[in-house]
């Protein structure tokens, strides 16, 4: 039986819970499975809603940037920060030109998003500001005709340096 | 031949509680009277495997659609972004589930273009529910609710949780960016007084 979702739902591989984005019922599908696994590490239920918000944001990025991909989930523990929730986000699309711009709240990799083409891109370049902002580590992996995204947060949160 | 009955009365008591594993001993002489019964007693139990691990295989199926259905409507109700008329010029938006940058985009384009197209007076932001959003999407919601003042109505925002509220206070966010009551019914029933008021 094919459910109606393209990704057809998780399926757990190298001891990480992978949900595949191919379609707007994958964010949810992907958005669930982390609250569900965040529940099971032990994150109260505003951290695990936070964590739902960096899953929807990295998987709308596969959506609108990569050709197609997948979110990876699955938990850590370990020194120095103790256990939390690593999400790996990897699609096949173009490596994104500026990162430092693509960081940046209100701004695409190419440059500033006025408001009038918020609609038009589906959002408003807070994206990966958000999953910055909601996480505390963040590595992005560059590759020839691929790219990838890992973030972890903690139970505990480190400090950010400002 | 009385100890081989029994055997095969063991079996299929086991039959009875759900044991389709068993099976009854037949011995290699054809010939033997029972030797056939005994044979059609197994072909029946294995006829009666089979067609429990199909039911089960159903209502696995089932069960996953099921599943499918329920997700695809949360799916649904959180994609959609309905923009009611609750009251004469008076427009609601509430907001469920999870909202991120692009929904947050979503969503003032809706609420901006209904108040355009209708005209109307007063627009009722409903996020009860919302636990947590991100420091720049709340900042979004705060420019909606300036651009639906430029738009000539009064924008309200209802239901907001402790957690949102220290991220407004966090940003700055001051009581005449925004005007916030606690519930949706206490802010139409502070709009309708006020626009009786005017009358």
């Amino acid at each position: 039986m094919t459910p109606a979702s393209s990704g057809s739902g998780e399926v757990t591989r190298g001891g990480l819970r992978r949900v595949g984005v191919a379609d707007p019922l994958d964010v949810f599908v992907a958005r669930w499975s982390a609250q569900r696994i965040a529940g099971e590490i032990g994150f109260v239920r505003v951290a695990a809603n936070e964590l739902a918000i960096v899953v929807s944001e990295l998987a709308t990025n596969i959506l609108k940037y990569g050709v197609r991909g997948e979110i990876a989930l699955g938990p850590v523990d370990g020194a120095p920060h103790g256990r939390g929730l690593e999400i790996i986000a990897e699609d096949e699309g173009p490596p994104i030109a500026d990162l430092d711009l693509a960081l940046r709240d209100g701004y695409g990799d190419r440059g500033p998003i006025a408001p009038e083409h918020w609609l038009g891109r589906g959002g408003i370049g807070a994206g990966l500001g958000a999953v910055i902002r909601l996480t505390d580590s963040f590595e992005y992996r560059p590759g020839a005709g691929r790219k990838s995204f890992r973030v972890v947060r903690y139970l505990h949160r480190p400090r950010k340096q400002a | 031949m009385l100890e081989r009955i029994a055997d095969a009365l063991l079996v299929l008591s086991n039959v009875g509680f759900g044991d389709l594993d068993g099976r009854v001993v037949v011995e290699d002489d054809a010939d033997h009277p029972l030797a056939a019964l005994f044979a059609g007693i197994n072909e029946t139990i294995e006829a009666l495997r089979v067609e429990r691990e199909k039911n089960r295989a159903y209502q696995a199926e089932l069960e996953e659609k099921l599943t499918t259905i329920e997700q695809q409507r949360n799916a649904i109700r959180e994609l959609s972004t309905p923009v009611m008329e609750i009251w004469d010029g008076v427009l609601c938006l509430p907001v469920v589930g999870v909202v991120d940058s692009a929904r947050s985009a979503q969503m003032t384009d809706v609420l901006l273009q209904t108040i355009s197209m209708r005209g109307s007076r007063c627009a009722i932001v409903d996020i009860t529910g919302i636990e947590v959003m991100d420091t720049k999407t709340v900042d979004h919601f705060v420019r909606m609710a300036k651009a639906v003042r430029l738009l000539g109505a009064e924008c309200l925002l209802t239901g907001v949780s402790p957690n949102i509220a220290h991220t407004m206070v966090h940003m700055g966010v001051t009581l005449t960016d925004i005007t916030t009551y606690r519930s949706l019914r206490e802010a139409l029933r502070s709009h309708v007084a006020q626009r009786g008021r005017r009358r």
